[in-house]
């Protein structure tokens, strides 16, 4: 009978290793068996290479694997159990969100709870069943790595759930599920794994793949978070993925089994889908929210102009007759006018600080708010409305439009419809929602975008205007209802 | 040239037959469900009888004795095995034979009186068969 050389048998043994069987004395078993099969193969005549593949053969691509599934179900009846758990729980909770979007897309009943109760499952059932089992299957190891696993997944399941229903603390959970899969397990299965395979070819290029992962992922948690540097992360994360772990990782597969197999194809098409997907829906949803956002500020400047160039008309032309009035209307014009002045003093301030040309050019960004390039850049935001201790543009611009207010409500005591479209026009109560208490000047600037800072100042632009034109419009009626009596 | 798409083709059949034989799983001249029940009788009857064995004798074994006619593959005999060792009918002892772990199955005590019992079972059971298998067998005076 003819025997295994030292080298051959290494052969077999990666054979099995990487099939990862890990269960109890298997690998023993199956190397051992793979081996006299092997040898008898080969006292027939036929070469070791000739023999391997008749062997292989026998037991099929996935075959080792599927006996080591074989004999855990078989042994283990919790594992079984969960087993079977997960496949009843999967199907049902993707069933359910499945059906619950397309409810939620076509607007029919019903759809939230449908979608719910999937997340639900999904999060609670389904996802810890599937780690518990990979537990079990690995030989109950690293207990402390599953737990994290657990913890994270469920959190950015529910998390998703939170933001798809508008949940209070949607965000948080997401962010904390994140990082802690990111930043916390991730970086620790890599470190276990090196040292568990030190010194292996595959170990270094596993590392490479799994950190191109971590900045991917830290890049698109960046983005949701409107947090800057996330372009970076992207961009870097993609390129380590795609330009080089790949190609590194196909070599290798190639040295190694002379051909590419189906489970790298796989691979590419994953990776390149999620490339792609992350990657277009950052860009493309920014773009699209940004024209949005660019058009919503242009048309609040027309309507201010407008109503700038109205208010100066019914000045001049109506309200000129009565000296009372048209005194009144001058301090209200010249409040509004310093109103005005202010805003567009944060404007420049803030394009100042973030572009850095001087003043006569700013108008130009102004103007066209798609021109500015740090469009996202909430830090700048924050220091400019809130300083460092809440000494910002903030509370100046909240005090100055509480005094245009009262200046203005005083002249419409005797007119509550007026009055109430008044307040409704500058709401500068504090709220509270879902049991956050939050002032005006939070709910407006606070960790808000820089061109969504300056489109919500056009707005305010806008209502000073509109108050203003408001105002005189009523006191020419009273002109003409006086007019009238004479 | 025809001769390499002619050895190309053939490949591929193979690979058909081959599929053709896992599919069929346990063995490939009598069916699996036949089987299926009594593996586990065949395989503890094996080890009362020879004492410890490891995977691939205990293949071999049952392809002699059956002529060939039952092949166990890896993916039935393997799950058996690990069931019997978890449940005390078997123990296992290692040893290094040609560079490599051999895993050798024995029966435990318990494990005895199991398999006696077991091959009992499988005796009476091939009897009940067998009367189905005579011919009338009397059925003419009911």
């Amino acid at each position: 009978m003819y025997e295994l050389t030292q080298e051959q048998l290494l052969t077999v043994n990666e054979l099995v290793s990487d099939s990862q069987i890990t269960y109890s004395h298997l690998p023993d078993d199956l190397m051992d068996h793979i081996c006299c099969d092997i040898e008898s193969e080969m006292s027939v005549g036929l070469s070791f290479n000739k023999a391997l593949e008749r062997v292989q053969c026998k037991f099929g691509d996935s075959g080792l694997q599927k006996i080591q599934e074989d004999t855990i179900l078989l042994i283990d009846q919790k594992y079984r159990f969960m087993k079977t758990t997960m496949k009843i729980f999967g199907n049902v909770s993707l069933a359910l969100v499945g059906i619950g979007t397309i409810f939620k897309i076509f607007h029919w009943p019903g759809a939230s709870i449908g979608l719910t109760l999937g997340f639900v499952l999904l999060a609670l059932i389904f996802y810890p069943a599937t780690i518990l089992a990979s537990y079990r299957k690995n030989g109950r190891k690293n207990l402390i790595l599953h737990l994290m696993a657990i913890v994270g997944g469920m959190a950015v399941i529910l998390g998703i759930l939170f933001k798809f229903q508008h949940w209070p603390g949607g965000g948080m959970i997401l962010t904390g599920g994140w990082i802690t899969l990111i930043l916390i397990f991730l970086p620790i299965w890599l470190i276990m794994y090196s040292i568990q395979n030190k010194g292996k070819q595959e170990t270094r290029i596993y590392a490479i793949g799994v950190t191109g992962l971590i900045v991917f992922n830290l890049g698109t948690l960046f983005k949701f978070q409107h947090w800057p540097g996330a372009s970076v992360f992207l961009i870097v994360g993609a390129i380590i993925i795609g330009t080089i772990f790949l190609p590194i990782y196909a070599k290798y597969l190639y040295d190694r089994h002379q051909h590419i197999n189906i489970r790298f194809i796989y691979l590419v098409i994953i990776i390149s889908f999620f490339i792609l997907f992350g990657t277009l829906t950052n860009l493309n949803l920014e773009k699209n929210l940004f024209d949005s956002i660019s058009k919503t500020d242009y048309y609040a400047r027309v309507e201010s102009g407008y109503y700038k160039a109205e208010n100066q008309r019914i000045i001049e032309n109506v309200l000129f007759s009565d000296s009372e009035i048209s005194n009144k209307a001058e301090i209200i014009s010249t409040r509004a006018d310093s109103l005005c002045n202010l805003i567009y003093n944060i404007k420049g301030e803030l394009l100042l600080k973030s572009i850095g040309v001087d003043k006569p050019y700013l108008n130009k960004y102004i103007e066209n708010i798609a021109l500015i390039p740090e469009k996202g850049n909430w830090i700048l935001v924050d220091q400019i409305f809130f300083g460092n201790q809440n000494d910002g543009y903030a509370n100046l611009l909240k005090n100055g439009l509480k005094d245009y207010e009262q200046l203005i409500m005083q002249e419409v005591d005797n007119d509550p419809v007026l009055g109430k479209q008044l307040n409704e026009l500058f709401s500068l109560k504090d709220i509270s929602s879902y049991g956050f208490y939050k002032t005006w000047e939070y709910r407006m600037f606070k960790r808000n975008l820089m061109y969504l800072s300056i489109t919500q100042l056009t707005n305010i632009e806008r209502d000073i205007r509109l108050a203003e034109s408001l105002i005189y419009n009523y006191y020419a009626e009273k002109l003409d209802m006086k007019d009238s009596e004479l | 040239m025809s001769n390499i798409n002619f050895l190309y083709i053939n490949k591929n059949y193979y690979y058909i037959f081959v599929i053709y034989k896992k599919l069929i799983y346990i063995c490939n001249m009598i069916s699996k469900d036949l089987l299926k029940g009594s593996l586990k009788s065949i395989i503890l009857k094996l080890l009362a009888e020879n004492g410890k064995m490891y995977g691939y004798e205990i293949t071999q074994r049952v392809s002699e004795l059956s002529s060939g006619k039952i092949k166990l593959t890896y993916g039935a005999l393997y799950p058996i095995l690990h069931k019997l060792e978890n449940d005390g009918i078997v123990k296992t002892e290692s040893e290094v034979v040609n560079n490599r772990n051999r895993i050798y199955y024995d029966l435990t005590p318990k494990g005895n009186s199991f398999a006696t019992e077991k091959i009992k079972e499988l005796e009476e059971f091939i009897e009940t068969m067998g009367i189905f298998l005579k011919p009338n067998l009397g059925l003419n005076y009911v």
